[in-house]
């Protein structure tokens, strides 16, 4: 009897169990919450335990899906994720009773992406991250929000119908769905590249690279807030993983098909994000950009296809994902009622609340990649993994996107640290359950750019394991 | 001699005549009563009028509610037909199945996702 699919049947029976509970209690009520977070916890114990199990890593149900210390990983950072954006969004009335339900399937697609080995697989995990998604996107019902919500099924619904085209070309060519079963030597060439094309464009939409990234600022400026961060961290975390065991397992051979390419749409993503992100007036609108950029740097791990970029990626979606989830804390704190804050809201936040302003200093300059935070150790990782694989370009584009980004990241800060206008503002609200996320996001973000040491252990086991597979 | 692609050819020849011959006797012999709600181009139940502000969306809310429950009872089909192969592990299996579909059902039940107003 082996556990590894525990962490993913868990979930299944937390959203039945939360699905009750928002039946059963009054629909608005905090019980679906909690019924939400011991899932997460109890998914979250179950993926440690199988950590140290002896029976991994495993292959089930005819090589569908791969449970290895790559997909193990995977699950711990989309449980932070989960569990962030379920707490930012603390029974939050705003967001109509659904809201744990659909962050719990969203949740499920996002394992479903770690550990998928298998075209079908790959696909319903797509689509189960998705369209949980697109409803929370619009879970303010009419105006910005439904805007969101529209714009991103409609574009993910189109995402997703070339990401099928793409697989169906790659199974004619190939006649297998299994990643691992792929020989690119043995495939009908024309249909293959198609295959192999089409598939990564359905892909890296999902994970906002350049030329694919129309509609994260709009979705994310439009969706509630939570959510936005969900989107932010989690889905860059699925997309992520499954773009690299896609092409690190059906196409190692073949790097030079898709590594150049993916070179040139990084570097291209970093410059262009950090310099839209520039000009944003609006916060959300800002760290839209900034996700692009973070895209960008995590496809810096991708197609440099070694094992130091498996280690970069895996490392480096920790400490971005914490930033966001702090940066988004403070950001609902101070915004309360309202749902987006443009960068003047914040002129005198570290005299009305230094504390939030010393917290949002924290997020931006691990975001822009400053020493002593988590975000500098990640930066770090991804260039020795350029340089490694010899792409000294891939390298220049991460310090020129990050010095870009830095000026970027700088700008709310000034406004944060400038003297207000004289206008008295009301105090700020902590709420308790978002101001934990924020307090542990912070401390975990400086702890892994003093002492990255256990992380690293972990990621180097993951890619190292990943790697040799 | 006719190969094993003859014949899908001829296949292929016959569906397309039987579906001309099915299309088109009806517009030939069926009753004619033009007007109407007929005459719109969707038969959706909704006329269509501009300028639009407000749009209803329950007949399509329902419409794909019976999609999805409907594709998950098609699917039990196959598993009826070879359910003596199956045994019991197929039988826990497809009971799974049911708990999902009827627990998505329930809880848009609860949630008034049936309801008209």
């Amino acid at each position: 009897m082996t556990y590894a699919l525990w962490p993913e049947y868990s979930v299944v029976i937390g959203v039945f169990v939360t699905m009750i509970a928002v039946m059963v209690f009054n629909r608005r009520s905090i019980q679906a919450y909690w019924v939400g977070l011991a899932t997460i916890v109890v998914s979250g114990i179950i993926t440690i335990a199988d950590w140290s199990s002896k029976s991994l890593p495993v292959a089930l149900y005819g090589h569908a899906v791969t449970v290895d210390a790559f997909s193990l990983v995977v699950n711990g950072l989309v449980l932070v994720a989960a569990a962030g954006a379920l707490m930012i969004g603390w029974n939050d009335k705003r967001y109509g009773p659904d809201f744990p339900v659909l962050v719990l399937l969203a949740l499920l697609g996002m394992m479903v992406l770690g550990l998928a080995n298998n075209f079908v697989v790959l696909f319903i995990g797509i689509e189960l991250l998705s369209l949980p998604l697109y409803i929370l996107a619009a879970s303010r019902g009419t105006g910005e929000s439904g805007e969101a919500g529209l714009k991103y099924l409609l574009l993910g619904a189109f995402s997703s119908g070339i990401l099928l085209f793409g697989l169906a070309l790659l199974y004619g060519a190939s006649g297998t769905l299994v990643f691992t079963h792929l020989d690119p030597a043995h495939m009908i060439l024309p249909l293959a590249g198609a295959g192999l094309a089409l598939t990564v464009v359905g892909l890296v939409f999902k994970l906002g690279i350049v030329p694919f990234h129309m509609w994260i600022p709009d979705v994310y400026e439009g969706s509630p807030l939570p959510v936005t961060t969900y989107m932010a961290f989690g889905t860059k975390v699925g997309a992520a993983a499954i773009l690299m065991r896609f092409l690190f397992f059906g196409f190692s051979l073949d790097a030079g098909w898709w590594g150049p390419a993916l070179g040139y749409l990084a570097v291209l993503t970093m410059v262009v994000g950090n310099l839209l992100a520039l000009a944003q007036k609006d916060l959300k609108r800002l760290l839209a950009y900034s996700g692009i950029a973070n895209a960008g740097y995590l496809l810096v791990g991708i197609s440099a296809h070694n094992m130091f970029g498996a280690r970069a990626l895996l490392f480096y979606l920790l400490p971005y994902g914490l930033a966001v989830l702090a940066a988004f804390a403070v950001i609902q704190f101070v915004a309360g009622e309202r749902d987006s804050l443009s960068l003047d809201d914040l002129t005198g936040l570290a005299y009305r609340s230094p504390w939030l302003a010393a917290f949002l200093t924290v997020a931006m300059l691990s975001l822009a990649g400053i020493p002593l935070t988590g975000g500098f150790v990640g930066k770090f990782y991804l260039i020795q993994a350029a340089l490694f694989a010899n792409q000294p370009g891939l390298a220049i584009g991460l310090v020129v996107g990050a010095m870009v980004g830095l000026a970027a990241y700088v700008r709310p800060l000034q406004r944060a640290f400038s003297k207000a206008a004289g206008e008295s503002s009301e105090p700020i609200r902590w709420p308790v359950a978002g101001s934990i996320v924020l307090v542990v996001a912070v401390v975990a973000t400086i702890g892994l750019g003093v002492y990255p040491a256990p992380v690293v252990h972990i990621v180097n086991h993951s890619a190292a394991f990943y790697w040799l597979h | 001699m006719i190969t094993h692609y003859g014949a899908l050819l001829l296949y292929v020849l016959v569906a397309f005549a039987v579906a001309y011959l099915v299309a088109s006797s009806s517009q030939h012999a069926g009753p004619k009563a033009p007007g109407g709600l007929k005459r719109v181009t969707y038969e959706s139940g909704i006329v269509p009028e501009a300028p639009v502000k407000y749009f209803s969306v329950r007949f399509y809310r329902v419409a794909m509610f019976f999609m999805i429950f409907d594709v998950a009872v098609m699917s039990l089909y196959p598993w009826a037909t070879s359910l003596k192969s199956l045994h019991q592990a197929g039988m826990l299996r497809v009971l799974a199945f049911l708990v999902i579909v009827a627990m998505a059902f329930t809880y848009v039940w609860n949630r008034g996702g049936f309801q008209w107003d």
